[in-house]
Formats: structure tokens, C-alpha cells, sequence
């Protein structure tokens, strides 16, 4: 995958292409709030935009200020690159992860596979434990119920003993 | 012996009455005639003798003796009678009661020879029966065991097949709801870090 033009860092928070598209709709907002900042002789007419966390976080991440348009230019343009373009991995657990768990799972998805990558989060319960991830191409399954199946003539075996 | 004495006695009678009337028809052919008058007393005279001879008491006694024998005879008779059909009563008896002995007997020999041929029969049909019970008890018994041992087979199987299965989704219900994912964090790190140039090169070159 060709890399962008810019570069930016993205926050462990933004894990996710749903998140991704919400900062792309923020970002509109705030563009759409300078354009109207333009256009409007009152201050009364307009109403600012609020700042999302993830958006602050993002921004003071890569020190960007969205008052300069080429900032807001560049991370729109990242934001739809990273949308369009950045590797989406599935990954299945048990339970519905925490934040810090997400975080920690982000985190070596993006220092070891690729900075960029977007996780979509599933939830089955019946792999028990463990976990489950599908790729473009290639499913890795590495829940308990796989283990379990695959040890299944140890099971056999033992509760034949067991029988005799 | 009264029979033989009055027998006695009428033979005698009758042989002086033919004496007398003998004597008569005698004298009209005698050559010398006697004369009607002779003739009309001498039958007199007889008629006098038998009136005289049997007279009343004579009659009587005659009568009362030929009663008396009567009754003898009567009451002898009566008493043979009376011996024969005690005899004949006896005799009656013991015949009826040796033929209803025999019929008895017979009967009873018939009824037991009957009850015995029904309780051969019943014995016969309860052995044959018995048998079959027990012919069809072996089959059935041998059926059951077949069947037993098909079914027994099958579970068997059917466990073998499904019990890792039964197991498994056993401890996936029993303990996967338990299992902090915080917990196997490090687990979930080792598995990735083992396959990560599988996963890498599939995400960063296979689309």
C-alpha cells in the first residue's frame, strides 16, 4: 500500500474506521464553521464547533492547529486516506474488551503490523477465550474452543481410559 | 295232609253213591221185577242215607276245615311268599347294589381315565406352550441383546462422536464468560507475536 503524502500519527484512541468517519465529520464541522466565519458579518449567526477529545488528542499528537487551514487540509486528507485506504484487521474476543485492553492490542497492531492499521472489533462468545482474527485474506483462529477441538482425540482418548 | 284226607274222603263218598246207584239200575233188570212201589222207597232210602250223611254239620265241618286248611295254606303260602320276596328283596338289593357298585365303578373308571386324558392333554399343551414361551423368550431375549448391544454401540459411538463436543461447549459455557481478557492479554500477545509475519505479510502485501 502506497504510504500518504503526509504523515500523521494516529492516537490509540482512534482504532477504528467508525471513529475514523466521526473525526471526518467533526473536521467538516469546524471547516464548514471557518467557511461560515467568512461568509457572516455576526458572530450571532454561527455557533462554534465543539472539540471532541479524540480530536484534541489527535491534534496535539501531531501538533496540528485547526485554526491554519493547511493543517485542517492535511488531516481531512489523512483522515480519507486512512479511510479509504488503511489496512482494516478483524479481531473477535470472548467479551467485549476495555479501553486499556483495546489500547494495548492497538498499539502492537500498529508498531509491529502496520501504523496505520484500523481494528474491527466482534464479539462471539462460543470461542470461549482467546481470540480471532481475519485479515484480507487469511483467518487466525487462536480462541480455546480451537484448541479444544483440535485436542479432541486427547479427549477421547483420556475419557476412553476413564471408561475402561 | 288235609288235602290227601279230604281227597280220601270224597273217593269215598263217590264209591258208595255208585255203589248205591249200581244197585239200583241193578235190581230193574234183575228176572224177578220189584215192583215200582219198592223201587220209589229204596230211592228214599238213598236220598235219606245222603241227606243223613251229609247234613248240615257235616257241612260245617266240611267248611270249616276245607277254611281252616285254606287259611293253613294261606298263611303257609304267605310265609313262603313272604321268605321268597325277603329273598328276592335280598337278592334285588344285592344285584342292584353290585350293579350300581359296577356302573360306579365303571363310571368312576371312565372318569378317571377321562381326567387323566385331560391332564395329559393339559400337561401335553402346558409343556408345548412352555416350550414355545420359552423358544420365543430365547428369541426375544436374543433380540433384546441384539438390540442392546446396536444401541449401546450407538451411543457409544454417538458419545465418542459428540463428547468433545458436549465437552467443549461445556467449558466454553462454563468458564468463558469467567475469563478476563485483561488476564490473557500476555497470552493473546505470545499467539500474535508467533504468527506476526503471517499476519503482517497478508496485511501489508496481500491486498
Amino acid at each position: 500500500m502506497k504510504d500518504p503524502e503526509v504523515k500523521l500519527k494516529l492516537t490509540t484512541s482512534i482504532n477504528s474506521l467508525v471513529v475514523v468517519g466521526k473525526l471526518i465529520t467533526e473536521l467538516e464541522l469546524i471547516e464548514e464553521f471557518f467557511l461560515k466565519m467568512k461568509l457572516k458579518s455576526s458572530l450571532s449567526q454561527v455557533s462554534l464547533p465543539t472539540i471532541s477529545p479524540v480530536m484534541q488528542e489527535l491534534t496535539n499528537l501531531n501538533n496540528l492547529n485547526l485554526i491554519r487551514p493547511e493543517d485542517r487540509a492535511n488531516l481531512n486528507l489523512f483522515l480519507h486516506f486512512i479511510k479509504t485506504k488503511a489496512p482494516t484487521i478483524h479481531v473477535s474476543f470472548a467479551s467485549i474488551p476495555d479501553s486499556v485492553f483495546m489500547q494495548k492490542i492497538t498499539d502492537w497492531f500498529r508498531s509491529e503490523i502496520n501504523p496505520n492499521i484500523m481494528l474491527s472489533i466482534g464479539l462471539q462468545p462460543n470461542i470461549g477465550a482467546g481470540f480471532k482474527i481475519r485479515t484480507t485474506n487469511k483467518i487466525f483462529d487462536f480462541s480455546l474452543h480451537k484448541y479444544l477441538i483440535e485436542s479432541r482425540q486427547i479427549l477421547v482418548q483420556l475419557l476412553g481410559q476413564v471408561k475402561t | 295232609m288235609n288235602i290227601i284226607i279230604i281227597i280220601i274222603g270224597l273217593v269215598v263218598v263217590v264209591t258208595i253213591l255208585g255203589g248205591l246207584m249200581y244197585r239200583i239200575n241193578f235190581s230193574k233188570h234183575r228176572p224177578h221185577n220189584i215192583k215200582n212201589r219198592q223201587r220209589g222207597q229204596y230211592e228214599q232210602s238213598v236220598n235219606d242215607v245222603v241227606n243223613a250223611v251229609f247234613d248240615d254239620d257235616f257241612r260245617e265241618e266240611l267248611k270249616n276245615r276245607g277254611k281252616l286248611h285254606f287259611e293253613t295254606i294261606l298263611n303257609d303260602n304267605a310265609m313262603f311268599l313272604k321268605q321268597d320276596l325277603e329273598l328276592t328283596t335280598t337278592q334285588i338289593h344285592d344285584y342292584l347294589k353290585d350293579q350300581i357298585n359296577k356302573n360306579l365303578t365303571d363310571e368312576f373308571k371312565n372318569y378317571r381315565e377321562t381326567i387323566e386324558f385331560a391332564k395329559n392333554q393339559a400337561v401335553e399343551t402346558i409343556k408345548k406352550t412352555q416350550k414355545v414361551l420359552e423358544d420365543q423368550q430365547k428369541v426375544l431375549i436374543d433380540e433384546i441383546a441384539k438390540q442392546f448391544a446396536s444401541e449401546k454401540k450407538i451411543l457409544i459411538d454417538n458419545f465418542q462422536n459428540n463428547m468433545a463436543e458436549v465437552v467443549n461447549n461445556y467449558l466454553l459455557k462454563a468458564v468463558g464468560g469467567h475469563i478476563n481478557l485483561n488476564d490473557q492479554l500476555e497470552a493473546i500477545i505470545t499467539d500474535l507475536e508467533a504468527n506476526k509475519k503471517d499476519i503482517s505479510e497478508d496485511i501489508n502485501e496481500g491486498s
